[in-house]
């Protein structure tokens, strides 16, 4: 029990950490991004009234001391309320939000969770039987994660879409359909959600692979592996129950560092799909100025890798019983 | 005890106190021996760096423009031409050296940064190595890309310092938690404690004790910011943060995606920078990979006594 | 206090060998690879504790690894021959010829282990009840899930810990109770041969004592034969009824517990007894043997501990002393003792060793007095008179008995 609080209380505090950057960071801002905004704000049409107060809150540089300003803050994003954004005005920012995060959860979690699941298991493979095709094909993969996510995914554009025209070239689905669970819409959204979700896989691939190998041959000698072997164990469950089953616990605990790399690849894969997700609207964000959208863009994805964290964490939990007792 | 307890020390790769400069010239040379991926890293890595130093006395002007606009690799163009009828060869040769720089500056920035809160804390200890190490852990697991990319849309830089330093102080968190698990753990080791009871100053038990033995693993770390800085440059520079007249490999990137040389299948213009960032990433991690092998002697191909060996199974005795 | 061999069989259990290993080499590869095990030869007795001590590094648990085929790369055994006879006289098993399928079978059901850290060998993230339950799948398919947690329980009983402990995890136990759960699973399968790899030397002296304490109480009760790895020769004097002792991958000594404990007759052996403390027996000042052992990899001239010997003479640097039945007059002086003791005899043959000191023709005056093999320890005050004359032949072989080996 003490290791779940433990780590509840880490993540409460990881999150204030990020809420709290989030309020510091405007203030990098040359001028006063309050005025620039609304002013740009009146060229678009009326603002909606009380949002001077709104923004500088939101963007924490409202009036009175540090303190006053802080607290202004908490008490708008409590009420989940994050500002207009420019660039869609005067759509509220929380809804913008709404609108794109799933595409980028989906793609990016699937993509993943996918990519996490092959690559342990080609790792384990290479690791236990050292086998040579495997091991021959680490050196691409390591070439493959030194690879951008967003060049990755301008040759894929440009080989599948360009050349071959299999796929779309960008966009999350057919423009032409409505948005909805029927089945040509998922069907357009799957089409579309290929290439960049190979483009995901693709990168992260030799991570997983690499890591898990060099676990997997760091437990093959462990004792209990060995004893596992004398005990006559089916070499099946030695390789699952006892030599992947150990070796596997690094690479969720490194799960953490991994997804903030994911994270930051695939926000801008996106901007080369034109992928209605997440990256794609900061980038318009940053495009147009667009401060109280790009704070909003930055809370949510910290609110989700810590939130995705939390959860392998969890599992972390079940997945050893040693971190379940008193330490 | 007795003699008879003596066990041989099969497979020891514990780091050893007050080795000389030739032991370790020594040991790196076995090192490269034993480790082909570490010397196929260091090729790599060489030939950039005599890119980036050299390279620019062969060509003309990156940045001049040319009458043919697009243009397919050719005996003239060898990596063809871009929108505006530049030479695309001239331009990746160019962005080397920048590209590099940022790589450098900032892993070097941030690996003394990762010292002082990693090794500083673990020395310390105490309540500030509590608090610097979750301060570590949070850093760790705030995404650090949108947080790169916000600052630099608000700080809006002009030269590359801006870019490294934000780099720099984002990306020290990984080998900081690192470097302190191992300090902690060499504090408690024999001559370090040794050290500590004779009475020698703190800070040169850091400087003379600690950090010569922790060497692979700064070094190691520094590969991995070295990586992280230019990965993430390419990725700013790319969405047009920072100034986009610099020539880097992600500028180049960043004209070749907003001049459409997708559509128009100038697949010689974004191929090259990205080919450099790749190939570059690569020879960093071969040779990290080279240190994790002379490290853990377990991933080398042919393995050492099974684990069987006594010392590690007498250190992990029941407690 | 003693602890009573287990092993009182009967006559049929004697000379009944249960496993037979001839000639066992095995290097570790390298550039210059490592010859850890010298074409050793052992048997194990039906019912019996063998022990095998040694300093660390001599070999022993190589060897012991080698008989099941558990050598780890780049250790390869490049020579041998494993026998296991099983007990309704059916052909013996070649281990060395055994199919990867049919070696997985044979392992465990036959031959099992106990490791020396208990905490190293069971897997860290699975329930002790788990770890059994593998072992029971792999083995008896046809056990079902409840039969499989009755056993279990049974076996946990059965090394004195509360069964409630199935569901618990590896590092919820403390060190003795780890490896009692290590004897418990090396139990599972009722296997005739056990061997124990140092099961005590990771453990505090008393915890020690209650493990032997049980390991000898188990052997009683079940009758499996047991190899013991240890470096400490006094507790193998006290618990096996036979013993070799190893060094630089060779046998230099192979006898009767009993009488190594009364007097040794290798120099070694005499030296590794001054260099452990008897957890069993009476105090005594602890010495080392000075130097330390060779380097494997080379060549060996001679007698491999010549240079540590403080007997060392003549022979000893280039000849090879090779391990054979001690000399008249001690082996004669013991039989005549064992005559009279009556039907022990067959023992006499099981005492060898590989010193110079014992070869009447390089060493005519024969060995020292703490090296003359006296079994009754009666420091040679057995009058000549009573060796003289009893069925020696002139090979110096004893007349009676089949030779072993």
């Amino acid at each position: 029990m003490r290791y779940f609080t433990r780590k509840v209380g880490f993540y409460v505090l990881a999150l204030w950490g990020a809420v709290t950057l989030n309020f510091f960071l405007p203030r990098f801002i040359p001028g006063n991004p309050v005025e620039v905004l609304l002013a740009r704000m009146t060229e678009s049409g009326n603002p909606p009234p009380g949002e001077y107060k709104v923004l500088s809150s939101v963007l924490g540089i409202g009036g009175g001391n540090l303190l006053d300003q802080y607290w202004h803050y908490l008490r708008q994003l409590s009420r989940l309320n994050l500002g207009v954004s420019i660039t869609e005005f005067p759509t509220p920012v929380t809804h913008i939000l709404a609108q794109t995060l799933p595409w980028t959860i989906v793609l990016v979690g699937t993509a993943t969770v996918i990519a996490f699941l092959i690559g342990t298991t080609l790792g384990a493979l290479a690791g236990w039987r050292r086998s040579r095709f495997l091991n021959n094909l680490l050196p691409v993969t390591t070439f493959l994660t030194a690879t951008p996510y967003f060049w990755l995914a301008l040759v894929f554009l440009y080989i599948f879409g360009v050349v071959l025209h299999y796929l779309p070239l960008n966009g999350g689905y057919d423009p032409t359909l409505d948005i909805g669970w029927s089945s040509s819409f998922i069907v357009s959204a799957l089409q579309h959600s290929v290439l960049p979700g190979a483009t995901i896989v693709l990168a992260q691939l030799g991570g997983w692979m690499l890591s898990m190998r060099n676990m997997t041959l760091t437990t093959l000698s462990e004792d209990y592996v060995w004893a596992a072997e004398a005990k006559g164990i089916r070499p099946r469950r030695v390789l699952l129950g006892y030599a992947a089953r150990n070796a596997i616990l690094p690479s969720v605990t490194g799960f953490a560092i991994s997804l903030g790399f994911v994270v930051s690849g695939s926000i801008i894969m996106e901007i080369v799909f034109s992928y209605p997700g997440i990256g794609y609207t900061l980038l318009q964000a940053v495009q147009n100025d667009d401060y109280a959208l790009m704070q909003g863009i930055f809370l949510v994805i910290c609110l989700v890798v810590l939130g995705a964290n939390f959860l392998v964490d969890m599992l972390y939990g079940f997945i050893d019983p040693r971190t379940r007792q008193a330490r | 005890m007795t003699t008879t307890a003596i066990a041989p020390a099969a497979g020891a790769t514990e780091p050893r106190p007050g080795r000389g400069l030739s032991a370790r010239l020594h040991g790196a040379a076995g090192a490269l021996r034993r480790s082909p991926r570490m010397l196929v890293g260091l090729i790599i890595l060489l030939f950039f760096v005599l890119l980036a130093v050299f390279g620019p006395l062969f060509i003309h002007n990156p940045n001049a423009l040319g009458t043919e606009v697009l243009g397919r690799p050719s005996a003239k163009y060898w990596l063809g031409t871009t929108q505006e009828g530049q030479n695309v060869l001239y331009q990746v040769i160019a962005a080397t050296g920048p590209t590099l720089e940022v790589g450098f500056v900032a892993g070097g920035i941030s690996t003394v940064l990762s010292l002082l809160i990693g090794v500083g804390g673990a020395f310390i200890g105490g309540i500030s190595d509590e608090a610097l190490n979750l301060f570590t852990n949070v850093i760790l697991v705030i995404p650090v890309m949108p947080l790169v990319i916000v600052i630099s849309a608000y700080v809006q830089a002009k030269s590359l310092l801006p870019t490294i330093i934000i780099i720099a102080f984002t990306g020290w968190a990984g080998t900081a938690r690192v470097l302190r698990a191992l300090a902690l753990s060499m504090r408690s080791r024999d001559y370090i404690l040794a050290a500590r009871v004779s009475g020698e100053r703190p800070w040169r038990i850091v400087v003379v004790e600690l950090l010569p033995n922790m060497t692979a693993f700064i070094v190691s770390g520094f590969i991995f910011t070295v990586i992280f800085a230019i990965l993430t440059q390419a990725g700013l520079a790319f969405l047009g943060l920072g100034n986009t007249n610099l020539l880097s490999w992600g500028n180049m990137l960043y004209w070749a995606q907003a001049d459409q040389a997708l559509t128009s299948g100038a697949w010689w213009w974004f191929a090259p920078p990205g080919l450099c960032i790749a190939l570059l990433g690569t020879g960093l991690s071969l040779v990290n990979f080279g240190l994790d092998e002379v490290l853990n002697p377990r991933l080398r191909s042919v393995r050492p006594v099974g684990g069987r060996t006594k010392a590690r199974r007498q250190a992990a005795g029941s407690p | 206090m003693r602890v009573q061999p287990a092993a009182q069989t009967g006559a049929e259990g004697r000379n009944d060998a249960v496993l037979r290993a001839s000639h066992i080499s095995v290097e570790y590869g390298g550039t210059v690879p490592t010859r850890a095990v010298r074409d050793v030869s052992i048997e194990l007795h039906r019912g019996e504790m063998l022990g095998i001590a040694g300093e660390s590094g001599c070999g022993k648990s190589t060897l012991a690894y080698a008989l099941t085929r558990l050598l780890r790369p780049p250790a390869v055994m490049t020579e041998g021959q494993v026998l296991f006879c099983g007990r309704d006289g059916a052909a013996p098993i070649d281990i060395m010829q055994l199919e990867p399928e049919a070696l997985r079978r044979f392992r465990w059901t036959v031959v099992s282990m106990v490791f020396q850290s208990a905490m190293n060998s069971l897997n860290p993230v699975i329930s002790l009840r788990r770890q059994f339950s593998d072992i029971f799948e792999a083995h008896v398919p046809e056990m079902d899930r409840e039969a499989r947690d009755r056993r279990s329980r049974e076996l946990l009983e059965m090394v004195g810990i509360d069964p409630s402990r199935l569901g618990g995890f590896p590092h919820e136990l403390s060190g003795g109770m780890r490896q009692r759960v290590g004897i418990a699973m090396a139990l599972a399968l009722q296997p005739e041969i056990v061997i124990m790899d140092e099961p005590t030397t990771a453990l505090d002296v008393v915890v020690q004592r209650e493990i032997l304490l049980e390991i000898a109480r188990l052997r009683r009760e079940l009758g499996f034969s047991v190899i013991f790895i240890t470096h400490d020769l006094p507790m193998l004097v006290d618990l096996s009824d036979r013993l070799a002792v190893m060094y630089a991958g060779e046998i230099v000594e192979r006898a009767p517990a009993e009488w190594v404990g009364g007097r040794p007759a290798h120099p070694y052996t005499l030296g590794l007894q001054a260099a452990c403390p008897d957890l069993l027996g009476e105090r005594r000042a602890l010495q080392g043997i000075p130097g330390s052992p060779p380097d494997l990899r080379q060549r060996l001239r001679g007698c491999a501990f010549a240079p540590r010997c403080q007997y060392v003479f003549g022979p000893c640097a280039d000849i090879h002393p090779v391990l054979s039945p001690l000399a008249p007059p001690a082996a004669a002086v013991i039989e005549s003792v064992l005559d009279r003791d009556g039907g022990k005899t067959s023992k006499l043959n099981d005492w060898a060793v590989a010193c110079h000191l014992h070869d009447r023709t390089a060493n005519p005056a024969g060995p020292p007095d703490e090296l003359a093999g006296d079994p009754l320890g009666t420091g040679g005050l057995v009058p000549p008179a009573v060796g003289a004359g009893l069925g020696v032949d002139p090979t110096g072989r004893p007349a009676r008995g089949q030779d072993q080996l």
